[in-house]
């Protein structure tokens, strides 16, 4: 396996985590994809931690863990309140953010 | 001194017109007023043929003048001027007295006189004139005033197209007089008879254009309707303008002006006035009305005095328009008794004359017209007739002659030979009247003439014309068998026929009314309606063709400003406002939209930051 | 102050003292406006006596700088307030005075907005005396325009039914003729110079225009450069746009329809002013301005302004012949009558130019009286059609005698002085011995037969209107046609006793006039081949 191949692969969670977030129409979905996405970037800095003598990566990515758990406690939280406010879980619904015509 | 009779005499008629005219209209002594200033007027002129009648005198004052030209009026006395003046003045005195009793119930009496005035006046000035401007002048006056008097009773239409028929028509003439007179004035440098006379012979076409003016006035052919139209007025202006005065002022003109024209004018002119003495003749021989006979006549009369004085000798054509003058009012005015006595004016009907106060009268002014011995009338047509050379014009004078006999019998047999069903011959004429009639027919006799009555060098015709003398020739035996004879033939043929064969339809003058109405009036009156048209439908339209072209260019520029100017400014604002609506679907709301383009727009300024 | 500025100046006070009063009181704006035109004729009385009619030259004069403009260095534009008079403008101001006086009279039967009347009547008046009176060509033009605006008011307001129309019609039509002039002017004006200065200054005095040597070299109108656009010489174009610029107001055919309309429509007062006064400024402008500039020019177009002239005499007259409305038969007159002005002009020679401002003056004479006296049936029954009366010299004897003496005046009657105008100008016409020919003999003749068709409309609208019996289609109109009143007889008498008095003495006229066209005559000469 050529090592390229991993950076590949981090893109390709990148790029379906990024599809998850602008295609899924479930709030809680869009999380996933949120995630997907932070372990891509984790893949990353996995690999180059690898190939470097460095321990940056290693390290980073154990914040970028630290990080998601808690920012995916947090987005949960949110997406309750969320829920219980508009009283739907698809994104389309929430359009509040918008110019008034 | 002279001149100051001269020009009293013309000078007062106008001032009592001036004066008359200050007194209420129906007035009672405008007519004495008048008279008496005609009279003095004529007092004046026979003072001034006392003096003046072998020396003559002349006197001219500058009137206006421009840059290069001056133009004077002036006074010219001679035997011929002093001559007519005097008989202006006498036959207009006579007819003031006349119309004081003919005249006295009508309501504008005032009007009257006043326009008697200005005839006399204007026609006094012709007269005196010595230069041709002021000699238009009073012609054109006169035309005026006999317009006003012909159409004294302005309330009836026939009279009211008699007048303005006959201003026109001799404004026709007067306008082509005037033409002439210009052109004579730029040829010649001078328009003073006195002047024109030492320097030869005006231009053919001025000279006809002259005698186009003395044709009009003179009611030579073709302008003869306007005189028997004239006959609406009434009879005391009809003896005074058309008798005497008027009409004989183109002849009296053609006289002064004699040794100017051409020989081409004056034949032309000799042509037209045996034309008119036949056809005048025949007319009078046609006309059942009195006063048309008499009209006829006058016009008759007129082309041989034309005759006489182009193809003859002008003394002789003065000395016959006196005597024709005086007989020919005479007997106007009698007439005029007559149609007030009998309120009739068809010869017809008016049936036999008996009292000796008319019929002595008609008879006298009748022979002096026929021309029998002992007469005025005869020394003066024989003269004329004397003095033409053989050939036509010769016979056309012999001709007229015999016309002359043959209307005149016929018309003293109706008057005075037969008697009719309805002679209601009223009152008699009282001296107002009968006094002028006296003196004109005393007018008729030889005496006023020549001492002789068959010696034609008379005192009065010496003095006109010096150079020939006339003795009684055979000529005037013929003429006076044809007169004999056919008058005895007219008298005999009258008791059967009231007219001749052949002769008829004259009843509106030959049809020449009718052909003057279409040759004249109508095409004129069509030609002002085409112009009116041009007017409405050409050029208005025209203009406001041009106005409309300045409203639509107006207009298309207006569309060009709203549409192509302003529309580009909208054009631009629509395209910013379409870009921000679309623009706006950035903005709607959608959470998972925007995540979208701000992940694109990241993706777009990364490769942008590595490429 | 000098007389003429005193006589333009006493009008425009009175305006601004009339606009200065309460509407409310219509006396009061005829009492100034009569105040007014008598202290004119004073000053004309004045200036008679001042003037004298055999010296001659400007008199009178009046001349202070006014506009100058620097264009660069050593050439200016240069205006003068420039005021005279001689033998052709000193009787038309008389005339103008006159009937402006006459005028106001008659404008005492206004009832409605007498105010602005007043001030408009005022104002008028200023602008016709200033036109006649100005030498500057700017100055000229600017007194010519000020005519226009208060005649379109006057006839807009006061007038008849279609009284819009012929306004603006009158107003459009003239203002295009004045923008004509204004080309006209402007190339002048920059082709002429001042003499006997260094710098160059381009003038508007017509007394230096008159003079060719003063046209710069090299200009537009230098004769030597002869400068072209097309098929015509700049000075042929220049003397055809001022020509025509005031044909339209002389007026000439084919340029005259504006002429019937704002007469029709104008009330009495107002068509008095416009026929007497207006008229004559075209003509003065040809005169006084177009024809001494351009001599050569008119003399070679001398035969097209003789025909003009005859088309303008003939074709009026028929117009005024096929008239069923008595104030259009007058308007058409008038057209016919200037055409003999024009005709006068177009012969070249003393005694046709003398005889065509002779015209000038009698016309406006005898125009007045015709329009006072349509004026009379007018106020009278409000209607003018020809065919509607038949004898009214027997109700109103004084009426008919005076119209038919007017009649006879108009259509060059003898004693009158009409007669004098068109025997002058019919001599100049015929006279084409001294000169080479400039007027063709047959347009003489033409002239005559236009004075014919005078006699037949005048004649034949004389019998229909005034002899016969009496009788109105109007049925409510037979007891109102009563006979003048004292203040039209206070109008009309004067009047006629003038054309009578020129008619009889037209020397007193014509020695005025004799001295401006010899003068006249002497510049142009050189120029007639």
């Amino acid at each position: 396996m050529s090592p390229d191949a991993l950076l590949y692969f981090a893109a390709w969670i990148f790029c379906v985590g990024i599809c998850l977030v602008i295609v899924k129409r479930n709030t809680l979905l869009m999380l996933v994809g949120t995630e997907l996405m932070l372990n891509a970037a984790n893949v990353n800095l996995v690999y180059f931690n690898s190939r470097s003598s460095l321990p940056d990566g290693a390290m980073f990515a154990v914040f970028v863990i630290v990080v998601a758990v808690c920012e995916a406690a947090v987005g949960l939280a949110i997406m309750m309140r969320v829920y219980h406010f508009y009283q739907t879980s698809l994104p389309d619904q929430i359009s509040e953010l918008r110019e008034r015509t | 001194m002279a001149l100051n009779f001269a020009l009293i005499s013309f000078l007062l008629p106008l001032a009592g017109s001036l004066i008359v005219t200050m007194l209420a209209q129906n007035s009672r002594i405008a007519g004495r007023i008048a008279t008496l200033f005609t009279g003095s007027a004529m007092i004046s002129s026979i003072l001034l043929a006392f003096q003046s009648w072998i020396i003559p005198v002349y006197a001219q004052w500058p009137w206006f003048q421009t840059g290069g030209s001056q133009w004077s009026v002036g006074m010219l006395i001679n035997t011929t001027s002093v001559l007519m003046g005097v008989l202006v003045l006498l036959i207009s005195f006579c007819v003031h007295l006349y119309s004081i009793s003919y005249m006295k119930d009508e309501r504008m009496q005032v009007s009257y006189y006043a326009r008697l005035g200005l005839f006399t006046g204007s026609m006094t000035g012709i007269v005196f004139s010595s230069s041709l401007v002021q000699l238009f002048l009073f012609w054109e006056l006169v035309s005026f005033s006999s317009f006003l008097l012909i159409g004294y009773w302005s309330e009836n239409p026939r009279v009211v197209r008699a007048a303005t028929s006959a201003f026109f028509m001799n404004q026709i003439g007067d306008l082509l007089m005037l033409s002439g007179i210009v052109l004579i004035g730029i040829d010649k440098g001078t328009l003073d008879l006195p002047e024109l006379g030492g320097q030869g012979t005006i231009a053919v076409s001025a000279g006809l254009l002259l005698l186009a003016g003395i044709m009009a006035k003179s009611a030579q052919i073709p302008f003869l309707t306007w005189l028997t139209n004239a006959m609406e007025g009434p009879t005391p202006v009809s003896a005074l303008i058309h008798a005497a005065t008027m009409v004989a002022a183109g002849i009296y003109f053609i006289i002064r002006i004699h040794t100017l024209l051409p020989s081409e004018v004056l034949q032309i002119a000799a042509l037209i006035g045996s034309i008119t003495g036949l056809a005048g003749g025949l007319g009078a021989l046609a006309s059942f009305d009195l006063k048309r006979i008499l009209a006829f006549s006058t016009i008759s009369q007129l082309g041989f005095m034309l005759l006489g004085g182009t193809a003859g000798t002008p003394g002789a054509a003065m000395l016959h328009l006196y005597t024709h003058a005086i007989f020919k009012a005479l007997l106007f005015l009698t007439a005029g008794v007559i149609i007030h006595q009998t309120n009739e004016q068809d010869i017809r009907k008016i049936g036999q004359i008996k009292s000796p106060l008319l019929t002595i009268p008609l008879l006298m002014g009748a022979a002096s017209m026929i021309g029998l011995p002992l007469t005025a009338g005869f020394i003066s047509k024989e003269t004329i007739i004397e003095s033409l050379h053989s050939g036509w014009p010769l016979w056309s004078a012999q001709a007229v002659t015999l016309l002359t006999t043959v209307y005149t019998t016929r018309l003293i047999y109706f008057l005075l030979a037969k008697s009719s069903s309805q002679p209601t011959h009223s009152g008699r004429p009282d001296a107002f009247m009968m006094m002028p009639v006296a003196v004109l027919a005393a007018g008729c006799l030889w005496i006023i003439v020549s001492w002789s009555p068959v010696d034609f060098s008379g005192s009065l015709m010496r003095s006109l014309d010096q150079i020939h003398n006339f003795e009684p020739g055979m000529m005037t035996y013929v003429t006076l068998a044809l007169i004999i004879s056919s008058a005895s033939a007219a008298f005999f043929w009258f008791r059967r026929q009231s007219t001749v064969p052949g002769v008829n339809g004259e009843e509106d003058n030959f049809g020449l009314d009718v052909l003057y109405r279409n040759l004249g009036s109508w095409p004129l009156m069509r030609l002002s309606l085409v112009a009116e048209w041009t007017d409405q439908r050409l050029i208005n339209p025209a203009i406001h063709f041009i106005a409309y072209i300045q409203v639509a260019w107006a207009l298309f520029t207006g569309w060009i400003d709203k549409w192509v100017v302003d529309g580009t400014i909208t054009l631009i604002t629509e395209i910013i406002i379409v870009s921000g609506d679309s623009l706006r679907m950035f903005t709607r709301g959608k959470i998972q939209s925007y995540i979208l383009w701000a992940f694109l727009m990241l993706v777009i300024f990364i490769i942008w930051i590595i490429a | 102050m000098g007389l003429l500025s005193l006589l333009i100046l006493v009008p425009v006070a009175t305006a601004l003292v009339i606009l200065a009063l309460p509407q409310s009181r219509p006396t009061f704006f005829r009492l100034f406006s009569l105040v007014a035109v008598s202290i004119q004729l004073m000053i004309l009385g004045a200036g008679w006596f001042r003037y004298n009619p055999n010296q001659t030259g400007m008199q009178l004069t009046e001349h202070y700088p006014w506009i100058e403009v620097v264009l660069r260095q050593g050439e200016r534009v240069h205006a003068d307030y420039l005021l005279a008079v001689d033998g052709m403008s000193a009787p038309l101001i008389a005339l103008s005075v006159v009937v402006m006086f006459i005028t106001v009279v008659a404008s005492f039967k206004i009832v409605n907005k007498t105010k602005s009347y007043f001030v408009l009547l005022m104002l008028l008046d200023a602008a016709v005396i200033g036109a006649f009176s100005a030498l500057d060509l700017l100055l000229f033009f600017l007194f010519f325009e000020f005519m226009l605006l208060p005649l379109y008011f006057l006839v807009g307001i006061w007038g008849g039914p279609r009284r819009e129309y012929a306004a603006v019609k009158f107003f459009l039509y003239t203002f295009f003729g004045s923008i004509l002039i204004l080309i006209g002017i402007i190339v002048i004006h920059i082709s002429f110079r001042s003499p006997g200065v260094a710098d160059l200054i381009h003038t508007f005095n017509i007394l230096e225009l008159q003079d060719q040597s003063n046209i710069i070299v090299g200009s537009f109108l230098d004769s030597a450069r002869a400068y072209s656009w097309g098929p015509l010489t700049a000075r042929m174009w220049v003397f055809i746009l001022l020509f025509i610029g005031f044909a339209i107001k002389l007026p000439s055919v084919p340029f005259h329809t504006w002429l019937p309309d704002a007469h029709v429509e104008a009330p009495t007062p107002v068509s008095v002013v416009l026929a007497a006064l207006v008229l004559k400024v075209g003509a003065y402008g040809i005169i006084r301005f177009t024809l001494p500039i351009f001599p050569g020019e008119a003399a070679a177009s001398s035969t097209v302004l003789g025909l003009f002239a005859v088309i303008s005499i003939i074709y009026g007259a028929l117009n005024a012949m096929a008239s069923k409305d008595f104030k259009r038969l007058i308007a058409y007159s008038s057209v016919s009558h200037m055409g003999f002005v024009l005709l006068g002009v177009a012969s070249f020679n003393e005694t046709g130019l003398s005889g065509a401002v002779f015209q000038l003056v009698s016309h406006g004479i005898l125009t007045t009286l015709l329009f006072l006296l349509a004026g009379v049936l007018y106020d009278r029954t409000s209607d003018r059609t020809i065919s509607n009366y038949s004898g009214l010299s027997i109700k109103m004897p004084k009426y008919g005698s005076i119209v038919l003496v007017t009649s006879m005046a108009s259509l060059g009657l003898p004693a009158f002085s009409g007669f004098i105008a068109e025997w002058l100008v019919l001599t100049g016409a015929f006279d084409q011995t001294h000169l080479p020919d400039y007027v063709p003999q047959w347009m003489g003749f033409a002239a005559t037969f236009g004075l014919l068709l005078g006699a037949a409309y005048f004649i034949w609208t004389y019998q229909r209107m005034f002899l016969g019996a009496f009788g109105t289609t109007l049925t409510t109109a037979k007891d109102e046609l009563t006979d003048l009143y004292s203040r039209e007889m206070v109008m009309l008498v004067p009047l006629v006793v003038m054309t009578l008095l020129l008619g009889i003495f037209p020397q007193t006229l014509l020695q005025y006039i004799n001295t401006f066209a010899s003068a006249w005559f002497n510049q142009v000469s050189p120029y007639l081949n």
